[in-house]
Parts: structure tokens; C-alpha cells; sequence
């Protein structure tokens, strides 16, 4: 059972703080949401989970144990990132991308094997970029990109994946490509999965659990049907919308309307 | 039913053979580049040495080089002098040529990789203003006298590089970290500073312009053992130091961010890539000069010959940069005899359109 558990977690930059208080478990075989609005910390918290960015208080505990002893190879070798908005080498293959998230298994002066090159076939079939492997980085598209992040990070073989807008860039074909696939590996493969996420209606779609942040703060935590609700969205993001449930599955749709049609116009 | 396998399979081949997936790294066409470029490098070795303004014939040379080496006997045939010319006067230079090429080109590519930045060259955060003044320094001080007969200017102008990237680090680190943007700046902005001390000293220097001048374009116009010796375990050791961080490096072209989840310690990794680059390049820079273009020009070559995988980019580099500066400083000593062409001229002149016809051919990504 991988767990990752936060403990009284205080994150920000210099004399910042970005983030406090924070208290949550992301345990193997959920999907765990994020949301909340632009600048609420969503980011902080996944650079604070893979110590890009210092602990200020608190502990992040990984199955039971510190991070704070341990280093920055062995995190890698258990969490996995797919950044918002991925800087990809341009001179370098798709391939060779995907092959550099074998580095924390690989030794000092090692060189990829077949097993690793096995892993990164393996990791770029399951995110439909297989056909992509020889072009160069700089001539893919930014859905072509953002695939290219998932499969490296599927080719870390992490037990956790720590996922930071993972469909910002995609059209909703590959949104729903993109979040189905992974809450798939994660129920299969038992991963662990937090995503951030800005669209309610996917958050509420894929996650088990949904975490909303407001100002620093975890503001309400629970099934998607308790956190996604107008009270909610109205406080945390201070937007009018409507909450309807999907005809099929009963989960919330937040719906906008736009003010035009307030005055039956 | 056969039909419509046929074409299945047919479609998988033509899909699968696209990828060569047993040679992702594509790493034997790059070590045998590697074997052959070693070759030529003793091949250009033996032609330097044998070229010059008395010409000796590649024979006699290569004997010369092998009797010099214990256990091998080889009866003389050749007059003293010839032997003196070789020895003590075109393999020093050569070979300081040659360190001084494979320092440069292997600080020029660490330099673009941690700072992710084509136009980064190993003088991007200081060495070259400051050794440039130390250099100039040294000129004007009027005592001649010298340790180990090491003149004063080759230790100033070490002295000076290393203390200005002192400062430039000192002034560019923010807590514990060491934003690479704030390094650059800071570097550019104390390089421009010291080069204002040095152009002063060199419009009112008065007799000593034209030593001066042509130190800081570059050249090994007055060659000893001792320079190859004392630069020789500094530059070899500290660039197959460097070679051992390829894998760093590439994951380092992600962002840093990335890098770190990727599960490298960058800042340590920055830290110690930095002082090694430096000191390879302070260390070719005392007795050289200040030799431009081969730092920024060979990694790009190598980059667009045989791609940008700093683990085949990093050794590739120590050996086209070695090559190109034996060949460019033969050229600086043959061309118009007895005068000899500053280096900083010679590499550019002849690298800039060769880099350019490269870049022409190939077209694609450099960096």
C-alpha cells in the first residue's frame, strides 16, 4: 500500500508563505483532485512534495517514513511530476525524452539497457506517442508535448504521480484520453495519483477525492457530489454557477451562465 | 481472410521499422566517431609537428617522437638542430594548442548546457575580462624575473580569470541557491567593468600595446615544456571530469525543476560543473590568450554532426576542439612567415565559414 501523507505542511518562497496547515493523505489506487482557484497554491504543492522548493514546517511522509533524510534520486525513483507546461529539450528525440525518465534507476555512469528501452516503448504505446519516437522535440505540438510528459513520467515507474494540469493543453478528445488513461494505470497499477486541476466538471469526473484550496488553505474535502457545490464555488472562486447533475453518472456539472441571459434577454 | 492478414502484418512492419529500438542511443556510430576522431588527432599532431617554416619530412618526425619515447631504440639519422626544432620548439606548442582547443570546446559545451543558452562560451561569467586584466597587469610590471620560468603574465591572467568568476559567483548567488540568469548578469556586467580597466591600461601603456594586444587575442608565440606540464593535468583531468556529468547535463536541458524530479541535485551539480569549467578554461587561457570562437563554434558542430547527447557531445567536443586549434595554430605560424597571425584571428576567419556551411547543410534544430 503506497501512501503518501502530508503533515502540518507550511510551503513559500523566501519570506512567503504560499501554502499552510496543509494535512492530506494521497493513498495508492485513488485519484485525488486539487482545485481552486489561479495563485491558490496548486503548484507550490508539487514542488513542495518533490523538494524543488524547501519545507517551511511540517513533514511529508512517504510509506510511513521522512522525506527529509532521504535524496533527491530516491524521490524520483517513487514520485513522478508532469509539469503544466513542459520545456522540452527541442534538439532531442521524443524518444530520448522519454528515455531520460529512466534516470533515477540508472547508476551514476550507466547506460540504458533493453530493459529501459523496453519500459519507454511500453510507456510511449500507452500514451499513443509510439509514432512520435524519432521526431525532435521542437517540431511537436503542445498536446504532442504534453504526452511526451506522461509517458516519461510513466517511464520513471512511479508508485505516485503528481500530475499539474495535465490536460491544460490538450482538446477534449485527449483530455478525456489523457484522464482516462491514468485513472486506469492508477486503479491497475495501483498508483497514486494528485492532480491539480482547474476544470471542475473533469475534477469531478475522474477524482475519488476531491481537496479544495483557498487562500493557502485546505477549504473543503470530500467525494466530488460534497465539494463541488454553488456554495462552494461561490466562496472559493467567487463565480455564480450552476450545479446540475450528469445525467448518467449523477456527479456534479458546474454550469456558467453567461449575464445576458440573467434578465431573460 | 489471407489477404486481409497480409495487409495487417504488412502495416505493423512498415509501423515497427521506422524505430530502431535496439540502438536507441545510437552510441556505436558515436564511439567509433569518437576512435577515428583520436586518430586524426594524433595524425594532425604528427602533421603540425612537421610543418613550419623549415619543413620536416613526416618520416624524420615520427621517428624524432618515437626515439623520445623509453624502450623504443632508433639509430639517428637526423641532424641536432631538427631534433632541437621538434622537440623543444613545435611539440610544446602543439601540444599546448591542443589542450588549450580541447579546454575551450568542453567549457563552451558545459557552459550552453547549464545555462541552456547557445551564445553561452566558456568567457560567458568573467574569465576572459579577468584574465585579460591580470594579463595586462603582468605587462606592466616591470619586473622580469619569473618562477619556474613562468612569466608574470600567464600567472596574473590565471589569477585574474578564476578571482573575477570569484566575484561573479559571489554576487550572483541568492541564499543558497544560483539562478543562472542573475550568474549571466552579474557576469556580463563585472566583464564589462574590468574591460574598461583593461582598455585604459592598454591606450596609456605606450610601448607594451602591441605585446599586450596580441596576448589578448590569443597565440602560443613563445612555447615551453613547462606550460604543457602545468596545464596539462588541469585540462585532461578536469575535462574527463566533466565528461562524466553527460547524463546530468541532458536531463538538465529540461528545466531545472524538471531536472530535480528527475532526481538530480542540481544546485550541487551546477556548483561543481561550474569550478571545473572555469579552472580548464583559466588554465588554457594563462599561456593562450584569449582565443576566441572555438568555445561556442565546435560544441555547436559537434551539436549538428552528431547530436546534442552531452554524454558523445562532451568527449566529441575535447577532440574537434584540440584538432581545430592545432590546425588553426599551424596556419597562424605558416601562413606569412616570419609574422605571425594572432590565433583569435585564424579561428575565426576560417571556423566562422565552415561552422556556416554546416549550418546551412544540416538545418535543423541546434540546440
Amino acid at each position: 500500500m503506497q501512501k503518501l501523507s502530508l503533515k502540518n505542511v507550511t510551503l513559500g518562497y523566501g519570506e512567503t508563505i504560499v501554502l499552510s496547515g496543509i494535512d492530506m493523505e494521497i493513498l495508492s489506487g485513488e485519484v485525488l483532485g486539487i482545485v481552486g482557484p489561479n495563485g491558490c497554491g496548486k503548484s507550490t504543492l508539487i514542488k513542495g512534495i518533490t523538494r524543488v522548493i524547501p519545507l517551511k514546517g511540517g513533514d511529508i511522509l512517504l510509506n510511513e517514513r521522512s522525506t527529509k533524510g532521504i535524496s533527491q534520486n530516491d524521490i524520483a525513483r517513487t514520485v513522478a511530476v508532469v509539469p503544466q507546461s513542459a520545456a522540452l529539450p527541442e534538439a532531442f528525440t521524443a524518444f530520448e525524452i522519454v528515455l531520460m525518465g529512466r534516470t533515477p534507476h540508472m547508476k551514476f555512469l550507466e547506460y540504458e539497457g533493453q530493459k529501459d528501452v523496453d519500459i519507454a516503448v511500453k510507456a510511449m504505446k500507452m500514451t499513443d506517442t509510439i509514432h512520435l519516437a524519432e521526431r525532435r522535440a521542437g517540431e511537436l505540438s503542445g498536446g504532442e508535448r504534453q504526452r511526451l510528459t506522461i509517458a516519461r513520467a510513466l517511464a520513471q515507474q512511479p508508485q505516485i504521480i503528481l500530475l499539474d494540469e495535465p490536460t491544460s493543453h490538450l482538446d477534449i478528445n485527449y483530455q478525456i484520453e489523457t484522464l482516462e488513461l491514468i485513472s486506469e494505470l492508477c486503479k491497475k497499477e495501483r498508483l497514486a495519483v494528485l492532480a491539480a486541476l482547474h476544470d471542475l466538471n473533469l475534477a469531478a469526473q475522474y477524482c475519488d477525492r476531491i481537496i479544495m484550496l483557498n487562500k493557502g488553505r485546505i477549504f473543503n474535502e470530500g467525494t466530488p457530489c460534497e465539494v463541488v457545490t454553488a456554495i462552494n464555488v461561490k466562496q472559493v472562486y467567487g463565480a455564480d454557477v450552476c450545479i446540475s447533475s450528469h445525467p448518467v453518472n449523477r456527479l456534479p456539472v458546474t454550469l456558467v451562465t453567461g449575464s445576458r441571459w440573467h434578465n431573460g434577454n | 481472410m489471407l489477404l486481409v492478414l497480409s495487409r495487417e502484418s504488412a502495416i505493423v512492419i512498415i509501423a515497427e521499422k521506422k524505430i530502431d529500438y535496439t540502438n536507441p542511443v545510437k552510441w556505436k556510430g558515436r564511439i567509433l566517431a569518437s576512435i577515428l576522431l583520436f586518430v586524426l588527432l594524433l595524425l594532425v599532431i604528427f602533421f603540425a609537428v612537421s610543418m613550419g617554416s623549415s619543413s620536416i619530412p613526416f618520416s624524420t618526425t615520427i621517428s624524432i617522437i618515437l626515439s623520445k619515447i623509453p624502450f623504443i631504440s632508433i639509430s639517428e639519422t637526423w641532424q641536432g638542430t631538427t631534433e632541437t626544432v621538434i622537440t623543444s620548439l613545435r611539440m610544446p606548442r602543439v601540444l599546448l594548442a591542443g589542450l588549450t582547443g580541447a579546454a575551450l570546446a568542453v567549457a563552451g559545451a558545459t557552459y550552453q548546457g547549464l545555462f541552456r543558452n547557445p551564445l553561452a562560451d566558456p568567457y560567458l561569467i568573467g574569465v576572459s575580462q579577468g584574465a585579460g586584466l591580470g594579463a595586462v597587469i603582468g605587462f606592466l610590471i616591470p619586473i622580469s624575473s619569473s618562477f619556474w620560468s613562468l612569466n608574470l603574465v600567464s600567472i596574473f591572467a590565471f589569477i585574474g580569470g578564476l578571482g573575477a568568476v570569484f566575484v561573479v559567483y559571489s554576487l550572483g548567488k541568492v541564499g543558497k541557491s544560483l539562478p543562472m540568469t542573475t550568474l549571466i548578469l552579474a557576469g556580463v556586467a563585472l566583464g564589462a567593468f574590468l574591460s574598461a580597466i583593461t582598455s585604459y591600461l592598454l591606450i596609456t601603456s605606450g610601448e607594451s600595446f602591441r605585446g599586450m594586444s596580441s596576448w589578448l587575442l590569443g597565440g602560443f608565440s613563445s612555447p615551453k615544456w613547462i606550460h604543457v606540464w602545468i596545464t596539462m593535468p588541469v585540462i585532461v583531468l578536469g575535462s574527463l571530469f566533466i565528461c562524466l556529468y553527460g547524463r546530468s547535463l541532458n536531463v538538465m536541458q529540461f528545466d531545472e525543476e524538471q531536472a530535480q524530479q528527475l532526481g538530480i541535485n542540481v544546485e550541487q551539480t551546477k556548483r561543481i560543473l561550474l569550478v571545473v569549467a572555469t579552472l580548464i578554461t583559466a588554465a588554457a587561457v594563462s599561456f593562450g590568450g584569449i582565443i576566441g570562437f572555438v568555445g561556442i563554434i565546435i560544441p555547436h558542430a559537434v551539436r549538428l554532426i552528431w547530436g546534442p547527447d552531452f554524454r558523445f557531445l562532451l568527449p566529441l567536443s575535447i577532440l574537434c576542439g584540440s584538432i581545430f586549434l592545432i590546425l588553426a595554430d599551424l596556419l597562424a605560424r605558416t601562413v606569412m612567415p616570419p609574422t605571425e597571425i594572432p590565433l583569435g584571428i585564424v579561428t575565426a576567419f576560417f571556423g566562422a565559414p565552415f561552422f556556416l556551411y554546416l549550418l546551412k547543410r544540416k538545418k535543423k534544430a541546434v540546440f
